[in-house]
């Protein structure tokens, strides 16, 4: 655990090098703000056939050299599937199909003599004149490669853009966690540039705020939508969405829980909370303590909740349009997935600790392990599902150790 | 032997086929119901709902289940063609009720969808039926009030009924295959840890349900521990639970106990007390506590009469348990309570023995020697602990203190005699002794443990984790004796001579301990890329150690007939002793996991430590003016490697080198000589040096994740070699007469080593599980007989097989057989002493009625050596018990002892240089009567619905 704090925080700071532009603090626009009342014991469920229009589950294949604990992160390149693994460190690459390809793992970066820490803890994906890459970073250096895994240059963080994720415009771009220099004694929670403007800088707060108080977040609490116009924001024990784009950022969105499950109103500013907030939620295990992954589906704005006790409706979606809330942990299994359910609720804890892992192209992503497909399919058995080849043949060859499957969802028109 | 192997086979297979014809006769209820359950309103499946089927007319429940992920259920063994009632409840669920029958011609009711309605939490509901079992969050839970059971049932009794739960035979309780490790009363220990008294006492009417949960387990991060919480209902947080018995029996045979209990929600008081003649010994007052439940099937093995014991004992036991919980509803983390126990006990103990022993002097040349023995003696016993426990988030505090006060008097009278190779007497030692011991030990203990794990990156953690143990242990003993000796020599009559000698001695010691250790400092060391990865702790032990003895004797003056003091054997000697051993110990550990499917560690550790001890003797006899020091380099080495494979197995393996070192006392450097039994002489040895001991042990314990039929197995090496170890050198002559001293010398080995296996198989009625235990002892022991170096073998060897059936509440058998060989080979003298004990039993337990009880054991035992006949007797017990008055509180039992009066008291036990065998006293058949009371009260009546 503390190697990883390690290294995360190793690569935070390394991720702060030199900023150039002078930073000042902008206002949020709040004049659009929608308030919505949201009660996840009344989300509803459906079944997959009245959500999905297309539910597809791809085995990765297992051999000895692919074998990998869960996906932590997933993204598709080329039309293949690109993954993360915390237990073996590595980033995977499949096919489409689920065969394997090759991976990278730590004996495949350059071997680096001044670096503390020789490792992969992510990846980003890259794009230079049209060509897409695979880009990891290490304490020195940030490593491309392509497609087939194979290392295609290594550049200094110096001569390199830094954390920013480009708007589609491909010149403003945002920064999380924006510090204008290193050594910085402040930050901010989101930096955005506009070639006009400047930085724009949101939320500033103490860089070593993490040694003084504790902070515990909901998952992803940045998600760039998929035509990379806007992006979504959230932050620590704050209920509001934060919507924004290269003129800068709005509230978008309060949301308002039942009484038992919302944090008191001077959570954030009562010094008595300060360093007893995890033992806060040990002993208020239903309060929502954070948002995280929020994305936009057509006219559904999706969001994880945050719940010390793991709630059972943790993952929403909620129709702006209609006012309908629905649970996507709640959504049963039908002859569309195969009376495979499409998340390990209930087996496993994947998708209550991660919730979705990509939405790409009209395609929502997930995955859960063979450990939880094997036992679906014992306890499906008396709705004698009609498989296809694919699980046909993943049934037969494979077992509950083998790789996870992904399952890709293509989200009905509103 | 193979008579009695076949017997027991037989009783076996009568008792299991008796089983498979009732269920030919009766078979399983061949009926089932199925159906999904929807909530309609939020258009879902409802999973985890509880599902019972109740008989229409008297509402028994029959069988219950939980939905699965598809919202479906299909309960299953219900009976064809009655009316049965459907109930299905989920919390946020108006209860569904139906009723139906399965129809005789399909055996299969099918629902098809059933509609749950949102409960509304606005309307007062005037009924909440509450399910069996239910899901809350990750706790199971189940609710005694949906078992409909009589008034008496305790809530063991739930237990048994709720699938997934196993009690096992051997008191172990299991849920889904995982074993429970604590049971707990609303969060704390109930009288002690023995779950038994929780479970066989409290009144089911008195909880409102059973919790059973996960809790993290501090030893192994990557397991957790399992524990049930009985949760008392709001009006029975005070109660009161007991037992009052008195039994007589033929020969004078007597027994009594009582036990009166109360508790409230903070306090436990406890008053126990029993006395008998029948070789009944507790060792503590929990164990008459676990002895004595209102309620228990099986057998209790801990607290029966002890046919095997030598002699007859005549204890009279009285205790008192204490414990107070400064917080009601303690958890893990927020702890704090104070508990005290008084036990006291007084023995009466007499023996009479007759043995026959032979002991090779040299090659083909052997003693035999006989002797008989008489003795009485009066032990008393008193001990009076007290316990102050403390947690708050990082911070464990706990204080201990125990004061143990014992008194003993005994007399006893032998002769013995001494034999040549052609059997001619050579000598005779008739001797009389009597003592009188006082002694008094206190200890007190204090430990602090502090562990805050920060997250903080760059924290300077050196004082994160710290550990300081305390102890003092004080001990104070005071010992009057008389000896008498007359000793005949037929060789040589010169040496024969008669002796009385009286003794007062007095020894108080004081020794005191403190342990500080940083149990993780890695961070100061990161230096760099490889010192990063290790971990590093550092501990230091001081001891301080006072000893001060006075000795007195006296010699009878046969011709004044008054004592003179024996200048000699009187002395005055003080023992201080300083050990100071500080230890780094370094660590690296591998692991490896992969989600979902296993995870594994490997870890190695070193240990280097220095121990240095200087001993200080100073006594009013020069001799024993000695000063030693002693340091050594004692290292350490550990690997250890644990397997966790997800719903499969737990695996683990530890491997364990230690260096230790032995240093010698005063009576082996320099001891006062005492001739007063010229059959056993101590004499000194200014030579001695440190014995250097090696100590290698592998362990391996591998755990079944399964839910049925679960097997588990483990398995242990302990070796130990010694340089320079300690040996006795020992001078034999012709007259029997023996004198020893302590040398060094090296090729001390021993070995160790046991297997134990663990099977059990759920069957449709009842359950079987097999346990498989062995061990064996090997050592190789020098000594010098005479001069010459013998290097005698030692094998000793234990293996038993047990079986155990368990059906519900109704009947217990338990069969095993055990086979225990030993041996011992002196190399240079050719000779061996071979000696075995076999053993088989069968025992009973069956309620005939509620009432009424049957249970009975039989133990057949032979045991064999190469020296004499094999000895073969049967001990067969049974008794009957039977309860009356309201709520079965009061029992009438009738209980028949060893009816084959078979018990014979002989013995077998092997030596480094000779066997030892003869007779000793023992228990007896005898018949007993036995009348008891069980009062219970628990909180106030329930009011009337």
């Amino acid at each position: 655990m503390k190697t990883k704090l390690t290294a995360v925080a190793g690569l935070w700071c390394c991720a702060l090098f030199g900023h150039y532009a002078l930073a000042q603090t902008a206002k949020v626009d709040s004049s659009h703000v929608q308030t919505l009342r949201i009660d996840p014991n009344a989300a509803m469920g459906a079944p997959v056939s009245e959500i999905f229009d297309e539910v597809s589950f791809t085995p990765l294949e297992t051999t000895k050299e692919s074998l990998f604990g869960a996906i932590a992160q997933l993204e598709i390149l080329n039309d293949h599937y690109v993954i993360f693994d915390y237990d073996t460190r590595a980033v995977l690459i499949f096919t489409k199909s689920g065969k394997y390809k090759t991976k990278i793992d730590a004996s495949k970066l350059p071997f680096d003599a001044d670096s503390k820490e020789q490792g992969i803890w992510g990846f980003n994906l890259q794009e230079e004149n049209g060509v897409g890459y695979i880009q990891i970073n290490s304490n020195k250096f940030f490593f491309y490669y392509d497609i087939n895994g194979k290392l295609v240059k290594k550049v200094k963080p110096e001569d390199m853009p830094d954390n920013r994720k480009y708007f589609n415009d491909k010149v403003n771009y945002v920064r999380v966690n924006y510090i204008a220099k290193k050594d910085d004694s402040i930050s901010y929670d989101v930096g955005i540039y506009n070639k006009n403007k400047g930085i724009l800088t949101y939320f500033p707060f103490k860089t070593n705020r993490y040694n003084d108080d504790d902070f515990i977040g909901a998952g992803e609490n940045f998600w760039l939508s998929e035509q990379r116009d806007r992006f979504w924001f959230t932050r620590f024990y704050d209920y509001s969405i934060f919507e924004g784009n290269a003129n800068g950022l709005s509230l978008a969105y309060r949301l308002i829980f039942p009484m038992n499950m919302s944090l008191p109103n001077d959570f954030v500013t009562n010094p008595i909370y300060k360093k007893k907030r995890t033992k806060y939620f040990q002993d208020n295990s239903g309060k929502v303590y954070s948002l995280g992954n929020v994305m936009f589906i057509g006219d559904n704005l999706l969001f994880r909740l945050g719940v010390w006790n793991g709630a059972k409706k943790n993952m929403l979606a909620y129709n702006v349009k209609s006012g309908a809330l629905l649970s996507m942990n709640d959504i049963e299994p039908d002859e569309k997935s195969f009376y495979l359910p499409i998340n390990d609720s209930g087996v496993g804890y994947d998708f209550l600790n991660r919730g979705f892992l990509l939405y790409k192209d009209s395609y929502l992503y997930t995955s859960y392990s063979s450990l939880a497909m094997f036992a679906f399919k014992e306890q499906s058995a008396s709705k004698n599902p009609k498989y296809n080849a694919v699980l046909t043949d993943y049934f037969k060859t494979q077992n509950r150790k083998s790789n996870p499957v992904i399952i890709q969802l293509k989200p009905k028109k509103n | 032997m193979r008579l009695y192997n076949v017997l027991l086979m037989a009783m076996l297979l009568a008792f299991t086929s008796h089983f498979c014809v009732a269920q030919q006769a009766k078979p399983v209820a061949p009926g089932s119901v199925k159906g999904i359950l929807r909530d309609t309103v939020h258009k879902y499946v409802v999973k985890t709902a509880t599902i019972s089927v109740y008989r229409e007319k008297d509402s028994t429940l029959l069988n219950y289940q939980l939905s699965n992920n598809y919202g479906e259920f299909n309960v299953k063994n219900l009976p064809v063609g009655i009316p049965l009632r459907l109930e299905v409840s989920h919390l946020g669920y108006t209860t569904l009720d139906q009723k139906f029958t399965v129809g005789a011609s399909t055996n299969v009711h099918d629902f098809g969808t059933l509609i749950l309605k949102v409960r509304d939490f606005t309307l007062k509901e005037v009924v909440v039926k509450v399910p069996p079992i239910s899901m809350n969050g990750d706790t199971l839970e189940i609710n005694p009030a949906a078992f409909k059971l009589d008034s008496n049932a305790v809530i063991e009794d739930v237990l048994r009924r709720t699938p997934g739960i196993t009690l096992w035979g051997d008191g172990a309780i299991t849920v889904n295959g995982k074993a429970v490790t604590s049971v707990f009363v609303d969060g704390k220990e109930f009288f002690g840890n023995d779950p038994k008294i929780a479970l066989q006492n409290i009144s089911k009417q008195a909880i409102q349900k059973v919790q059973v949960y996960n809790q993290k387990n501090e030893q192994n991060p990557l397991d957790s521990n399992l524990i049930m919480n009985l949760k008392l209902k709001t009006s029975k947080k005070f109660g009161m639970f007991g037992k009052i018995g008195a039994g007589l029996g033929t020969n004078k045979r007597y027994e009594a106990d009582g036990n009166l209990n109360i508790y409230t929600s903070k306090m436990q008081v406890g008053i126990v007390g029993a006395s008998n003649n029948v070789n009944k010994t507790a060792s503590s007052a929990s164990t008459l506590l676990s002895n004595s439940t209102f309620k228990g099937i099986g057998a209790n093995i801990s607290y029966q009469p002890d046919f095997r014991a030598t002699g007859i004992a005549k204890p009279s036991t009285g205790g008192l348990i204490f414990k107070y919980d400064f917080k009601e509803n303690p958890d893990y983390n927020k702890r704090s309570s104070l508990s005290v126990n008084y036990f006291g006990q007084n023995r009466d103990f007499q023996n009479e023995s007759q043995n026959e022993s032979i002991t090779t002097i040299a090659n083909a040349d052997q003693l035999y020697g006989s002797s008989s023995s008489k003795s009485h003696s009066d032990y008393n016993i008193q001990n009076l602990d007290a316990m102050y426990q403390y947690a708050n988030k990082n911070h464990t505090v706990d204080f201990t203190q125990r004061l143990t006060k014992n008194n003993s008097q005994s007399n006893s009278q032998s002769l013995s005699s001494s034999f040549d190779n052609q059997r001619v007497l050579v000598s005779q030692n008739a001797a009389v002794n009597t003592s009188e011991s006082q002694t008094t030990n206190f200890h007190f203990a204090a430990n602090y443990r502090k562990s805050k794990f920060d997250f903080t990156p760059k924290a300077f953690r050196l004082f994160n984790y710290i550990n300081v143990n305390y102890a003092l242990d004080a001990n104070s003993n005071q010992n009057q004796s008389n000896s008498q000796s007359d000793f005949r020599s037929f060789v040589n009559t010169s040496t024969s001579r008669k002796l009385e000698r009286r003794y007062d001695n007095q020894v108080d010691n004081t020794q005191q301990s403190l342990v500080l250790e940083l149990p993780q400092m890695t961070n100061i060391f990161k230096l760099s890329r490889f010192t990063s990865r290790l971990g590093m702790s550092l501990k230091n032990s001081l001891k301080l150690g006072n000893t001060k003895s006075i000795n007195l004797a006296e010699d009878l003056d046969a011709l004044t007939g008054t004592y003179k003091n024996n200048n000699y054997l009187s002395s005055r000697l003080t023992t201080n002793q300083l050990e100071e051993q500080p230890e780094l110990n370094i660590q690296r550990s591998f692991g490896k996991s992969l989600a979902n499917r296993f995870s594994k560690n490997l870890r190695f550790s070193v240990g280097l430590s220095q121990s240095i001890i200087v001993q200080d003797n100073k006594s009013t006899k020069s001799f024993q003016n000695i000063r030693k020091t002693y340091s050594r380099f004692l290292p350490n080495a550990n690997i250890s490697y644990s397997n966790f494979q997800y719903g499969d197995f737990f695996e683990s393996i530890n491997i364990t080198y230690q260096q230790n070192m032995r240093i010698p006392n005063i009576n082996q450097l320099a001891p006062l000589t005492d001739s007063i039994n010229l059959y056993s002489i101590r004499l000194g040895n200014l030579g001695l040096r440190e014995a250097q001991v090696h100590g290698f042990r592998f362990s391996y314990s591998h755990t079944d994740q399964k839910k049925k039929n679960t097997f588990n197995y483990n398995a242990s090496v302990n070796a130990e070699m010694v340089n320079n170890g300690f040996a006795d050198s020992l001078f034999v002559d012709a007259q029997n007469r023996q004198a020893s001293y302590t040398v060094n010398v090296n090729g001390t080995r021993t070995l160790n080593g046991s297997i134990s296996v663990n099977k059990a198989y759920k069957l449709k009625k009842g359950e079987i599980q097999l346990r498989l235990n062995s061990n064996i002892d090997f050592s190789k022991n020098p000594g010098y007989v005479n001069g010459v170096l013998n290097f005698s073998n030692l094998l000793r060897s234990n293996n038993a097989l047990n079986v155990f059936y368990t059906l519900n509440d109704k009947l217990a058998v338990e069969a095993s057989t055990s086979f225990s060989p030993s041996r011992s080979k002196q190399r240079n003298f050719n000779t061996e002493y071979r000696g075995a004990n076999y053993m088989n039993s069968l025992s009973a337990s069956y309620n005939i009625t509620k009432k009424l009880t049957l249970s009975s054991n039989i133990n057949f035992n032979k045991t064999t050596s190469n020296n004499t006949d094999a000895i073969n007797f049967t001990i067969w017990n049974a008794n009957v018990t039977y309860r009356f008055f309201k709520n079965n509180s009061a029992e009438f039992k009738l209980a028949a002892l060893d009816l084959l009066h078979q018990n014979t008291s002989a013995i077998i036990f092997a030596r480094a240089n000779g066997l030892t065998t003869g007779t000793q006293t023992v228990l007896q058949q005898y018949f007993m009567t036995t009348l008891s009371y069980y009062p219970r009260i628990f909180g106030t009546p329930d009011k009337k619905k």
